[in-house]
């Protein structure tokens, strides 16, 4: 008999706990006039500055009355979900989340499906460093490569290094890029590979800092290591260099400027009108903080304080 | 009352049974629904033997071609099978034929816990040491499929352990004492008589562990070097399974690319599918 | 001794030698990098720091790695036992007994990315659940059910059948069998396949990923929040590089204490209930 009650007191709970469920969703609905969680989804390379700035966000005010003093006293929820650019679009444009995140150019058909009310907010920008391992050789050499050397390189057509300089031992090129769909890759194919296409003998990495800490491990290695990473990992010590491209450095105000060409957008994206709540916690991501988080995650700022 | 009881019982047992075997076949359905659509547009024989990947070809038309990656995932797993078979089935003999029982019940749930560590964290220490290992002895970039079968056989261990243990051990009981008491020695025993005895639910215990093999994702995924090549032992190579949690990312809902990760998806279905049914058609037919 | 017996004895040792130092290196590798950063605020506070998860916990992912194991054996537990108990007492057609392994096996034969991928087109995007712990589990639920079916049916097959047929013999009810004889047989072993059922699901990324799972959270109240999870963070901060992992490290060393200690309870409570049968 025991067992019995026991297992009805079971299935009460997990019914409890449904309805508890539903009855949080009709209570939201009844409140509907305030937004009192945000979601942001997609880009790899964004999500770090968002979620650091999410954290700090509902540590320092906790309830939305702190926030504004005309917001009702709700627990914040900001949630910050990775997945890549794509799936940041993708949220945006059938509405799953609030934000997507995108570290390359918004499509024309991406800006077409999210409608008239589009807006997208750049948060900072990232550069592609060609970099090579701090060890080889060729850095002593050069500190400079030119588009359509970088293209014969990465699309396999020079494949060993004494192809590169004749001084160099007779070593396989071990080239490094992110995955083939994703954003990285797409703003390379353009600015850099044209109508080439990539060597199949070419790497594949999930993320930037993977990509950066395979380039470090590999004497004989070059890949797009983004600013970030770069910096990241270059931090205690150099361990990969970057190559100009046509003569222009990788640096910041290079990047600011468009004299150098490989770089992306790091953004923000919604087809929806902005709530007060979402409002504020853009304030706070344009704001000191968000400046200096950004800053610490190596990307470049593209605001002003 | 107690019959009600019983009824109640039942029904809810009988209930259950269908609602579930019925959800899981739509699981199956759903995934097979959307990988049909990426074949309006790829030819199957373009899909299964196609060399080339391409799915958001700047220039020119994409190309959709996993034959590399079938080949990459098959090689992986049978090498780790063969790895982990190797190890895993001595450990068993070991377990069964050599250790007491006290040592058994004491060494077996340590060997079921490489089941619970998470796939990250094999992939993480993959990462971490082999790769640099593989890195010293001047395998190009360290990650290979070597790398990724060692790994992967690692991981499949608890699984084959446990299930050859048990049915060793069985053997054993039924045989030892009396091969023995016939004047064998323990260890001829053991590799003529035990071992062939146990061979059918050996290959029991590899149905489980191929699936296994084939569909593990994150550990493959990160010392197997990622890139579209034909698989050759000490070079780079890529997985199915690796390609989904790639590119699932950036993916764009409803186009082909989407469709053919689905596609890819199910490919790998088959295979497991394919394996399985070759493991017990041997099983069935030609061990007694 | 014969080469062959002896091949076979080496073999055998050298095997489980192998084993043994894996699995003690494993340990040791994580437990030594771990445990500087173990403390009690690391396992209850919130990540934070420019760099998430340089400085602060993970409080919030231990929390909802519980609740989408918890979500996930309600979801696939349930059915699995069911299919179990279906498959080894009930089902008198040997078909239906076929049509059970058949599935139970094509559903294990899925990558767990797919299932991923699954869950996230039919749940988040094509029912509007958007990302929660709910559509997670569903993910997560499907993935263990044959991992779960598979061990209770195990389980009910070692219950001696003589026991259960003198039951029916003597006219109790299925019920009345299942409740006194066949539950108290394998309790030990059902609660052990549970247990292991709920460290399989925790220790999984790939259905999590697009599903339920987000790289910063609070702790959840209910089942239509998003929430973390521990191996999606540790995937996260491992990708992150240098400046978060030590936390990397940290949280690889929870999560291998989490199972060490689940696993040796299963186990242990397994046994301690098949000895008490045995006596009596």
């Amino acid at each position: 008999m025991k067992k019995v009650i026991s297992l009805i007191l079971c299935s009460v709970l997990v019914i409890s706990c449904l309805c508890g469920c539903a009855r949080k969703d009709t209570a939201a609905d009844a409140d509907s006039s305030f937004q009192s969680s945000i979601l942001l989804c997609g880009s790899t390379s964004l999500y770090p500055i968002i979620s650091s700035l999410a954290s700090s966000f509902t540590e320092t005010y906790v309830t939305w009355d702190m926030v504004d003093s005309a917001f009702p006293k709700k627990n914040i929820s900001v949630y910050v979900a990775p997945g890549g650019s794509g799936v940041g679009a993708a949220a945006a444009i059938d509405r799953t989340a609030d934000f997507g995140m995108l570290a390359r150019a918004v499509r024309d058909s991406e800006k077409a499906a999210l409608g008239a009310g589009y807006k997208e907010f750049i948060v900072a920008k990232d550069a592609l460093t060609i970099s090579v391992n701090a060890q080889n050789p060729y850095c002593a050499l050069t500190d400079s490569m030119d588009t359509a050397t970088l293209r014969k390189v990465f699309s396999g057509e020079i494949a060993t290094w004494d192809q590169l300089d004749p001084s160099l031992p007779g070593m396989d090129i071990h080239v490094y890029i992110r995955d083939l769909s994703g954003g990285a890759n797409e703003v390379f194919q353009n600015a850099v590979m044209g109508s080439e296409e990539i060597t199949p003998t070419a790497s594949q990495t999930a993320s930037m800092t993977e990509l950066a800490a395979s380039i470090a491990n590999d004497p004989w290695s070059i890949g797009y290591v983004g600013f970030g990473a770069y910096s990241q990992i270059n931090a205690t010590s150099q361990v990969i260099v970057s190559m100009k491209v046509d003569g222009a450095e990788a640096t910041a105000e290079n990047i600011l400027n468009d004299t150098y060409r490989i770089q992306r957008p790091v953004m923000l994206i919604t087809g929806d009108s902005i709530s007060p709540s979402e409002q504020k916690f853009l304030d706070y991501i344009f704001s000191k903080v968000g400046y200096d988080a950004i800053k610490a995650n190596g990307y470049i700022p593209a605001f002003t304080l | 009352m107690k019959k009600l009881w019983d009824r109640i019982f039942t029904a809810l047992i009988t209930v259950l049974t269908v609602i579930s075997l019925l959800s899981l076949g739509f699981v199956l359905y759903f995934i097979i629904k959307e990988a049909l659509p990426v074949f309006r547009e790829v030819s199957l024989a373009d899909f299964l033997f196609g060399q080339r990947w391409s799915p958001v070809s700047l220039n020119g038309p994409p190309a959709f071609g996993i034959f590399n990656l079938i080949l990459g995932t098959v090689y992986v797993s049978f090498l780790a099978m063969v790895i982990a078979m190797v190890i895993g089935l001595g450990t068993a003999v070991f377990l069964s034929c050599v250790a007491t029982e006290r040592v058994r019940s004491f060494l077996l749930p340590f060997i079921d816990l490489l089941a619970g560590i998470p796939s990250v964290v094999y992939g993480f220490v993959g990462l971490n040491v082999l790769v640099k290992y593989f890195i010293r002895l001047r395998v190009h970039t360290g990650t290979c499929v070597l790398a990724a079968s060692i790994v992967l056989a690692i991981m499949l261990l608890p699984y084959l352990v446990s299930a050859c243990t048990e049915t060793i051990q069985k053997q054993a009981e039924l045989h030892l004492a009396s091969a023995e008491a016939l004047g064998l020695s323990k260890w001829y025993a053991i590799s003529a008589v035990i071992l062939p005895a146990s061979r059918k639910n050996i290959l029991l215990s590899m149905i489980l562990a191929v699936g296994r093999a084939m569909g593990e994702t994150m550990a493959v995924m990160m010392v197997m070097g990622n890139a579209n090549l034909f698989p050759k032992l000490l070079g780079k190579g890529e997985s199915i399974a690796a390609l989904i949690a790639l590119e699932t990312g950036s993916a764009v809902a409803g186009s082909t690319h989407y469709h053919a990760l689905f596609a890819a998806g199910m490919v790998l279905m088959v295979l497991v599918f394919i394996i399985n049914t070759v493991i017990s058609v041997i099983r069935n037919h030609y061990i007694r | 001794m014969h080469l062959r017996e002896k091949l076979a004895k080496l073999w055998a040792y050298g095997s489980m030698a192998l084993v043994a130092a894996v699995i003690i290196f494993l340990f040791g590798y994580i437990f030594q990098e771990g445990c500087q950063t173990l403390t009690w605020e690391f396992l209850t506070q919130p990540p934070g720091g420019t760099v998430l998860g340089s400085t602060g916990g993970i409080g919030p992912a231990i929390a909802g790695s519980l609740w989408f194991a918890g979500m996930a054996l309600v979801i696939g537990g349930i059915p699995a036992i069911a299919c179990a108990v279906y498959a080894v007492y009930f089902c008198r057609k040997k078909g239906v007994f076929r049509l059970i392994r058949g599935v139970m096996q094509s559903i294990s034969g899925i990558p767990s990315i797919v299932l991923g991928l699954f869950a996230y087109s039919l749940f988040v995007r094509i029912l509007g659940l958007g990302r929660c712990i709910l559509s997670g589990s569903i993910g997560l639920g499907v993935m263990i059910l044959p991992f779960m079916e598979v061990r209770a049916e195990k389980a009910f097959l070692e219950v001696p059948k003589s026991m259960v047929d003198s039951s029916y013999a003597l006219g109790c009810s299925r019920f009345y069998t299942f409740q006194k004889i066949i539950l108290p047989y394998c309790k030990g072993e059902l609660i052990s396949a549970v247990i292991l059922g709920g460290c399989y699901a925790m220790g999984a990324t790939a259905p999590l990923m697009f599903t339920g799972a987000v790289a910063y959270a609070k702790s959840p109240t209910s089942i239509m929040e998003p929430a973390m999870a521990l191996p999606m963070h540790l995937y996260l901060l491992v990708s992150q590089g240098q400046a978060s992992m030590p936390a990397a490290y940290g949280t690889a060393c929870v999560m291998m204490g989490i199972i060490f200690v689940s696993n040796l309870a299963a186990t242990q409570y397994a046994r301690r209930c098949r000895a008490k049968w045995h006596q009596s």
